[in-house]
C-alpha cells in the first residue's frame, strides 16, 4: 500500500539546496520534453540520471539523495529525502524561505484537502485538528495562487480548518476560483454552518454557481443544549440548523455529519427522527466514528464510547433515515463492529496516510473492503475486533 | 478524569426550563395517559401528571421530557425563531398538496353491473338494461375530459368507477387515449385506475391496461363463501373469477397494478382471519380494512349491515393484530387505512387521503363524474344523491362551466363551515392534524355539514383508530413497533 503525506502538515527541511532565486509553486512534471515556454513554472523530478543534453529552463530541478545527483551550476536544484518518492507528475509543491517543501497537491489523492484557516468559532470536545487564534490569511492566498497549477481533472477538493467560512469574501474568492479553474472538480467544504444565519453570504456563494459543491456540516444531537456543549458554543445549534435551512432555500447541498461519542451516543434515534421530520430534504447524513487524535484524545475518558454499545441505537438510526429516504454513510468503522445490515451504508474514508490495521485484520477476508483504523487515533483499539 | 480545564462541562448546558407553549393540543389516551400533539401532527405520550406540569408549571419536569418536548417543538423557549420556522416549514409540508387543487377524477362509466351485492350504495341496473341509458356517451365523456384538464393540478388521476365500469370500455378507452394526448401537449403526468369486479376482464382489455400502464383496484370480501355471499353474481362464481382475474393482472400487467379492497358487511365482522388469509393466499400485499358507509342504499336495504362502530373497531383491531402477526411470521402485509394514519403520525407528509383532510377533500381532492355527466363532490355524495339528497350534486358538464361547478355555493359554504380547526370539538382535539371534516358524511348522518362530533360515528371510529395506533406505538414490542413504523410513507 502506498504511503502518502498530509497535504499541508508535513514539512521536511531539505537536504541540500545550491540556490533559490524564488519560492513560487512549481507543478511537477517527470517529462524533460516539456514545451520550453512552459517550462518555467513546473519542477523537473529526475528519478535517474539524465541522457543527453541537459535540458534548460525549468522553474527547478529535484533529485533524490538516493541517486547520487551531479548538480548543474546555475539552476535551482533540489536534493529530496528519499521519503518523498511518492512524488509524481502533475503533483504541486512549494519551497518555503526557510527552506521546506510543502506538498500542497497530489494528483493521485482523492480527495485533495486545503486546510485553508486553523482559526475557528466554535471550540468542539472532540476537534482532531484544534484551531487557533492566529492571523493565518497567508493559508487561504497560498490555495488561490496555487489553484491555476491544479490539474483539471481532479475528481474532487475538500475544504477544511479550522471554520473555513471564517474567511468571508476570501472563501467566496476561494469558490470562484476553483470554479474558474477547476469547473469539473466536486467541491467539499467542511463547515459548522453558523456562518449561513447570514442569506447574503450564502447568495454571494450561490452567484458562483458551482454545479458541485455540498457543505459537510455537523448536527451532533437532537438537543440543542447537547449539541452546544459538544460544540462548545451556546445557541450553536439554533445557528446551525437555521443556517441548513438557509443553504438549502439556496439550494445548496448539505451533508449532516454526526460524530459519534459518549454525550451523543444515545440520542442516535432521536436525531434521527429530528432529521426525518425537520431536515428530510438535506442531501445525505454521515455517521463517523471518533478519531482520538487532537482534543479527543485529550478528553478520551469523557467522550470515549465503545461502539458496541452503541450499535443497536446506530442500526435503529440508519433504518429510521434510510425509511425517509434519506441517504446514509457510516465513515470511520470497521466492519466487523457493524451488522452485517449496515455494512452497505459503510465508506472507506479514512485518509490513506492515515489508514492502519491491527493484527488481526491480517487473516481477515473483509480487510479489503474494510475502513481500516486511524494511525492517529492513538491506541484507541474499539472491543470487538475479530477477523472476519 | 473530566474534560480539559479550557473546555466547559455539560452542567453549563443545561436544557432550559423556562418554555413557552406552542400550540398544542391534547386528549386523553387512556386512564393515565395522554397524548399531545402540536399543529403539524408531531405527538408525544405523557402521563395525566406531567400534562398537568407542563400546563400548570407546578412541578419542574424532568430533562430527558423537556428535551423532547423541545423537539418535537411542543414547547420553545419563548426567543429562539428556529422552531417557529421549522414548524412553518411543516406545515406548508402538511399542506403542500392543496395548491394542485383536484388530483382525483373519478368516472362512472355506468350504472349496469353483473353483481347483485346487497350492500351495493348505487342504483345499479342489470346487464339487459338499455345501455344507451345508464352509460356514458363518448359526447359526455369528451365534456368531462374538458373538465378533469382545467384541474391545475401537474399529476392528474382517472379512476373509472360503475356499476361495472368495465361494461363500458369503450369509453374507458376513448376517455384514456385521448387523455394522453392532452397529457402529452399540457405536459401532466396521468395515472389511470379502473374499479372493477374483473368479471369482463378480456385480453383486449388485458394489453390495453399493460400498454397505459393502469391500476386495477377490485373488491376481494374473503373466502369464497363470504365473498359470493356478499357479493352475489349469477352461477355463484363472483369469488372464482376474481380470484382468476388477480392473477392474470399481475402476469399480464405486473404486480403492483392490481390492489384489492373489502368491505365489512355484518357478516364479515366474525371472519377477520379468514378474511386476511384470502389475501395472503392470492399473494397480495395490501388489505384495505373499509368500513360500510352509511351511504345510499347500503342502509336502507337491509339490516344485516347496521352494526356500530363499536363492532367495527373490535374487528378492526382483531384484524390489525392478525395483520402484524403474519408480518412477525415473515409475509408482508400493509393495512392500508393503518397507513395513512401512520404516514400522518410519523412523518411531515399527508397522503392526501380524500376522507380524512381538512379543508374537506370532498371536490378539493378528488370529484366524481356520473355517466349522464352531473358532477358530485365526491363519491358518497353521488350514493346519496340516488336516494335523493342531491346537495352535494355540484352540476352537470353539459349544462355548466368548469367554474361554475367548482365555484358551487353549496360546497364553498360547506368546506367554509367544516374546517375541522374550526368546528366544535375537533379544535380541542389531539388527533385534529391526523383527521378531517366530512361534510358529506356530517350532511347525510345528521343532517348538517359540520355535525355533533359527539354522535358522529366518523369521529368515533377515527379516533378508536388514531388511539389504538398511537398505543401500538407506545407499548408494543420493538417488532411491532418495526412493522407499524414502516408502514409510514415518507
Amino acid at each position: 500500500m502506498a504511503h502518502t503525506i498530509k497535504l499541508t502538515n508535513y514539512n521536511s527541511r531539505l537536504i541540500s539546496v545550491t540556490n533559490i532565486k524564488d519560492t513560487t509553486f512549481y507543478r511537477i512534471t517527470e517529462n524533460n520534453s516539456f514545451p520550453e515556454s512552459l517550462r518555467a513554472n513546473y519542477a523537473l523530478l529526475i528519478k535517474s540520471p539524465i541522457k543527453g543534453e541537459f535540458p534548460e529552463g525549468f522553474g527547478s530541478y529535484l533529485y533524490f539523495e538516493s541517486s547520487k545527483p551531479v548538480l548543474v551550476e546555475g539552476v535551482n536544484s533540489f536534493v529530496l529525502a528519499d521519503d518523498f518518492d511518492y512524488l509524481a507528475t502533475d503533483d504541486v509543491i512549494r519551497f518555503t524561505s526557510n527552506l521546506n517543501l510543502r506538498v500542497i497537491y497530489r494528483r493521485n489523492v482523492s480527495p485533495n484537502y486545503f486546510m485553508v484557516t486553523e482559526q475557528c468559532n466554535s471550540f468542539c470536545l472532540m476537534c482532531s485538528q484544534p484551531p487557533k487564534v492566529v492571523n493565518d490569511l497567508h493559508l487561504v492566498e497560498e490555495y488561490l495562487d496555487v489553484i491555476p497549477l491544479l490539474h483539471r481533472d481532479t475528481p474532487e477538493i475538500g475544504i477544511s480548518g479550522g471554520e473555513p467560512t471564517i474567511l468571508g469574501q476570501k472563501f467566496v474568492e476561494l469558490l470562484e476560483r476553483l470554479y474558474s479553474y477547476l469547473p469539473r472538480t466536486s467541491l467539499h467544504v467542511l463547515s459548522n454552518g453558523k456562518s449561513f444565519v447570514d442569506t447574503g453570504f450564502i447568495a454571494e456563494i450561490a452567484k458562483t454557481k458551482h454545479s458541485d459543491l455540498m457543505f459537510g456540516i455537523p448536527l451532533y444531537s437532537h438537543i440543542e443544549q447537547r449539541h452546544d456543549y459538544i460544540v462548545q458554543d451556546k445557541g450553536a445549534f439554533n445557528k446551525t440548523v437555521e443556517g441548513i435551512l438557509n443553504l438549502k432555500q439556496f439550494n445548496q447541498k448539505v451533508e449532516l455529519r454526526c460524530v459519534i461519542q459518549k454525550p451523543n451516543s444515545g440520542d442516535l434515534v432521536n436525531l434521527a427522527k429530528f432529521i426525518a421530520r425537520n431536515l428530510q430534504f438535506v442531501d445525505q447524513v454521515a455517521f463517523m466514528g471518533l478519531e482520538a487524535t487532537g482534543f479527543a484524545k485529550s478528553n478520551i475518558e469523557e467522550l470515549w464510547v465503545e461502539p458496541e454499545n452503541y450499535m443497536k441505537e446506530l442500526e435503529e438510526a440508519v433504518w429510521q433515515l434510510t425509511k425517509a429516504h434519506v441517504k446514509v454513510k457510516i465513515f470511520n468503522h470497521q466492519l466487523c463492529l457493524l451488522p452485517e445490515s449496515l455494512w452497505r451504508f459503510s465508506v472507506q474514508s479514512i485518509s490513506d496516510w492515515k489508514t492502519s490495521y491491527e493484527n488481526e485484520c491480517n487473516i481477515c477476508s473483509k480487510k479489503a473492503v474494510c475502513g481500516g483504523f486511524f494511525s492517529t487515533s492513538d491506541g484507541k483499539i474499539p472491543n470487538g475486533i475479530k477477523a472476519l | 478524569m473530566a474534560l480539559m480545564k479550557r473546555f466547559k462541562s455539560s452542567d453549563n448546558f443545561p436544557v432550559n426550563s423556562e418554555y413557552k407553549l406552542l400550540p398544542i393540543r391534547f386528549t386523553e389516551l387512556d386512564n393515565e395517559r395522554v397524548v399531545i400533539t402540536n399543529m403539524v401532527g408531531e405527538h408525544i405520550v405523557v402521563s395525566q401528571d406531567s400534562l398537568n406540569s407542563l400546563i400548570t408549571r407546578s412541578k419542574p419536569l424532568d430533562d430527558s421530557l423537556l428535551a423532547e418536548l423541545y423537539s418535537k417543538h411542543i414547547i420553545y423557549d419563548g426567543v429562539s425563531q428556529l422552531p417557529l420556522k421549522l414548524s412553518g416549514l411543516k406545515y406548508r409540508t402538511k399542506i403542500a398538496r392543496l395548491k394542485n387543487f383536484t388530483a382525483l377524477h373519478m368516472v362512472v362509466t355506468t350504472l349496469r353491473c353483473d353483481y347483485t351485492c346487497h350492500y351495493c350504495q348505487v342504483s345499479r341496473q342489470n346487464l339487459s338494461s338499455d345501455n344507451s341509458q345508464f352509460d356514458m356517451t363518448v359526447e359526455t365523456a369528451d365534456k368531462v375530459l374538458n373538465l378533469i384538464f382545467k384541474s391545475p393540478a401537474k399529476a392528474l388521476k382517472i379512476e373509472f368507477q360503475g356499476g361495472e365500469s368495465l361494461l363500458n370500455f369503450d369509453v374507458i378507452k376513448h376517455i384514456v387515449l385521448n387523455a394522453e394526448i392532452r397529457a402529452e401537449t399540457e405536459g401532466r403526468n396521468m395515472q389511470y385506475v379502473i374499479a372493477t369486479n374483473l368479471s369482463p376482464l378480456n385480453d383486449e382489455i388485458l394489453e390495453f391496461c399493460k400498454l397505459y400502464r393502469i391500476y386495477i383496484s377490485t373488491s376481494l370480501d374473503g373466502p369464497f363463501k363470504l365473498h359470493n355471499r356478499n357479493r352475489p353474481r349469477p352461477g355463484n362464481n363472483g369469488h372464482q373469477l376474481t380470484v382468476a382475474a388477480i392473477d392474470k393482472v399481475k402476469s399480464h400487467i405486473g404486480i403492483d397494478h392490481i390492489s384489492a379492497l373489502m368491505t365489512t358487511s355484518g357478516r364479515s365482522l366474525d371472519f377477520s382471519k379468514e378474511i386476511i388469509d384470502e389475501y395472503i393466499k392470492n399473494g397480495l400485499h395490501a388489505i384495505f380494512l373499509r368500513p360500510l358507509s352509511p351511504y345510499g342504499f347500503a342502509v336502507t336495504k337491509g339490516h344485516i349491515n347496521r352494526y356500530d362502530t363499536e363492532k367495527w373497531l373490535d374487528f378492526f383491531k382483531e384484524s390489525l393484530s392478525y395483520i402484524i402477526e403474519v408480518n412477525k411470521q415473515g409475509y408482508p402485509l400493509i393495512e392500508q387505512y393503518s397507513s395513512l394514519i401512520l404516514t400522518k403520525i410519523l412523518t411531515a407528509r399527508d397522503l392526501g387521503y380524500v376522507d380524512l383532510q381538512s379543508p374537506a377533500g370532498a371536490m378539493i381532492s378528488g370529484i366524481i363524474y356520473n355517466y349522464d355527466g352531473d358532477v358530485y363532490a365526491s363519491d358518497e355524495a353521488r350514493m346519496q344523491a340516488e336516494i335523493g339528497h342531491t346537495e352535494f350534486r355540484l352540476g352537470n358538464v353539459n349544462e355548466n362551466t368548469y367554474e361554475e361547478i367548482i365555484g358551487n355555493e353549496f360546497m364553498l359554504d360547506s368546506i367554509e363551515k367544516s374546517f375541522a380547526i374550526s368546528s366544535p370539538q375537533c379544535t380541542d382535539c389531539a388527533f385534529l392534524p391526523y383527521c378531517g371534516s366530512d361534510p358529506v358524511y356530517h350532511l347525510a348522518t345528521q343532517n348538517d355539514v359540520v355535525g355533533n362530533k359527539q354522535l358522529s360515528g366518523f369521529c368515533k371510529k377515527n379516533i378508536g383508530i388514531f388511539k389504538l395506533l398511537i398505543t401500538l406505538l407506545e407499548d408494543s414490542d420493538l417488532h411491532t413497533k418495526r412493522i407499524l413504523k414502516s408502514w409510514a410513507r415518507y
